[in-house]
């Protein structure tokens, strides 16, 4: 592909009635939104992917956007033309397999709702990556999986907007649920047990009424964790 | 959980005489000004101290960190900076914290900024304008402390302009209310009774139009005492009179 494009809105109307209510494996007529139902935005090669964590995905993002318009980032039209030249490989899941296409929310974003914008397959990685771009190792906990699985715990700290922008509560969810050497999140993180991201996010919460939790360093954050985190903050005082 | 602002020592910031308003500058660059008064047990405490300026609109978030001099009784924030929102709809968090220990000394939640010349709004329900694709208006609790905002859509222009409108005033404004007592009651959460707690900002407004009945009621006791909320704050802003002139129904 030569050309940044967004879908215009008959593009956008096409396409999501492609994916809803039941999507037929092929998506007849994805390549005529493409090809007919787009604006040019910029003539500039567009990689075809696949990009198979949302690390790298994040990050090739970033680099286009960053010959973009002010203000595209906002823009649901282009975030959906992505998701719609990148369909094939971004449906792909654990083991190869099709995942189910799910809410229209990960393929055409709700640029307004800081609660589901960063569902979108492709807007929420970058937006993450953006955000810790001077360190984006930190974010690892969310951007470590696979683009069509963003999982519990990405979702439950990109959800709050003032949590996921802090450098050192992101840094101590990868510190706690990031395994280096698997490049993958440890057992239990995205669960309901004691001491999962879930739990993490009510008790930072909570801890924020006291201290203000977004300024301070992951060290910080960790002394102040109780007991019920013990089996994953074993691993991130090691790494201190 | 009951919320109590007071329990972890800080205190708050008063928002009476604060001013704090919002100017967008360019594509994604806002001009802030804030000043407010510091109490005096946070000003005068010898803690070295650190504010913080949070703004959120939607997706878009920005801190911003000031240094606070020795002594100081006064905040004063005059900025430019990068913020890829709108100051109609964004929602500002004040806090002095001790530098050392990140301690939040004092707070003010749930600000609303002024556009530049104008006094700033006290209304607890923040308009906003976006695309609702087909629909009008829309009620949304997404924002990130919870409190009710309405959506008017984009096109109709500018959301206070529509919100006065007495079409919309007559067939909206009641329903509105309904659905945020019904929030309020249905989460489970009681009212703090704080200034800046939502669900207690709403809940006083209703206990205007109708006294709540005392303790936990029950769903049915509460639709009944909602919907009597409802139709007196209908009647107290002439709802059908609106409509009658509208249609110039003769009586």
């Amino acid at each position: 592909m030569n050309q940044i494009c967004r879908l215009t809105p008959k593009g956008l109307q096409a396409f999501e009635n492609l994916i809803a209510p039941s999507p037929s494996e092929s998506l007849p007529g994805r390549d005529e939104i493409l090809e007919d139902l787009v604006e040019i935005l910029e003539n500039q090669q567009v990689s075809p992917g696949p990009f198979w964590t949302r690390f790298e995905l994040g990050k090739y993002c970033c680099s286009l956007l960053a010959d973009l318009p002010v203000g595209i980032d906002r823009d649901r039209a282009f975030w959906a033309w992505l998701s719609l030249l990148w369909v094939d490989w971004l449906r792909i899941g654990k083991n190869g397999k099709r995942v189910a296409f799910g809410k229209l929310h990960r393929w055409i974003p709700e640029v307004e709702k800081s609660r589901t914008f960063h569902r979108h397959l492709v807007a929420g990685p970058t937006l993450i990556y953006s955000t810790h771009r001077d360190e984006p190792r930190r974010a690892m906990a969310v951007l470590c999986g696979l683009p069509s699985a963003p999982g519990e715990v990405a979702e439950q700290l990109m959800s709050n907007r003032e949590l996921s922008w802090s450098p050192g509560v992101m840094e101590l969810a990868t510190r706690l649920y990031f395994n280096p050497e698997t490049g993958s999140l440890r057992k239990g993180a995205g669960g309901k047990e004691e001491g999962a991201a879930r739990r993490l996010v009510d008790v930072l919460w909570q801890l924020d009424r006291t201290w203000d939790v977004a300024s301070m360093s992951s060290g910080e954050l960790l002394d102040l964790l109780p007991g019920e985190f013990d089996r994953f903050s074993k691993y991130a005082q090691v790494e201190e | 959980m009951i919320r109590k602002l007071n329990a972890t020592g800080r205190v708050r910031i008063p928002q009476s005489g604060m001013r704090f308003s919002m100017a967008k500058i360019g594509k994604r660059r806002m001009r802030v000004d804030l000043s407010a008064s510091i109490p005096e047990e946070v000003s005068s405490s010898a803690a070295r101290k650190r504010v913080l300026l949070d703004l959120r609109q939607g997706t878009a978030f920005r801190r911003e960190t000031v240094e606070l001099e020795a002594g100081a009784s006064q905040v004063s924030i005059s900025i430019d900076c990068e913020f890829d929102g709108d100051p109609e709809g964004a929602v500002g968090t004040l806090r002095i914290i001790d530098k050392a220990s990140h301690k939040v000394l004092a707070e003010a939640k749930r600000l609303r900024p002024a556009r530049a010349g104008e006094a700033r709004s006290t209304s607890i329900l923040p308009l906003i304008s976006a695309d609702l694709d087909g629909e009008v208006w829309r009620l949304d609790f997404e924002s990130t402390d919870g409190g009710p905002r309405l959506l008017i859509e984009r096109e109709l222009g500018h959301p206070g302009e529509v919100a006065r409108y007495p079409a919309f005033l007559a067939l909206v404004l009641a329903e509105v209310l309904r659905r945020i007592l019904t929030a309020v009651i249905q989460s489970g959460d009681e009212p703090s009774g704080e200034e800046d707690d939502w669900r207690s900002q709403w809940m006083n407004l209703a206990e205007k139009f109708a006294e709540r009945p005392a303790g936990r009621i029950a769903r049915d006791d509460a639709n009944d005492w909602i919907d009597l909320v409802a139709r007196r704050f209908a009647r107290s802003h002439r709802a059908v009179d609106r409509m009658r002139s509208i249609f110039e129904i003769d009586e």
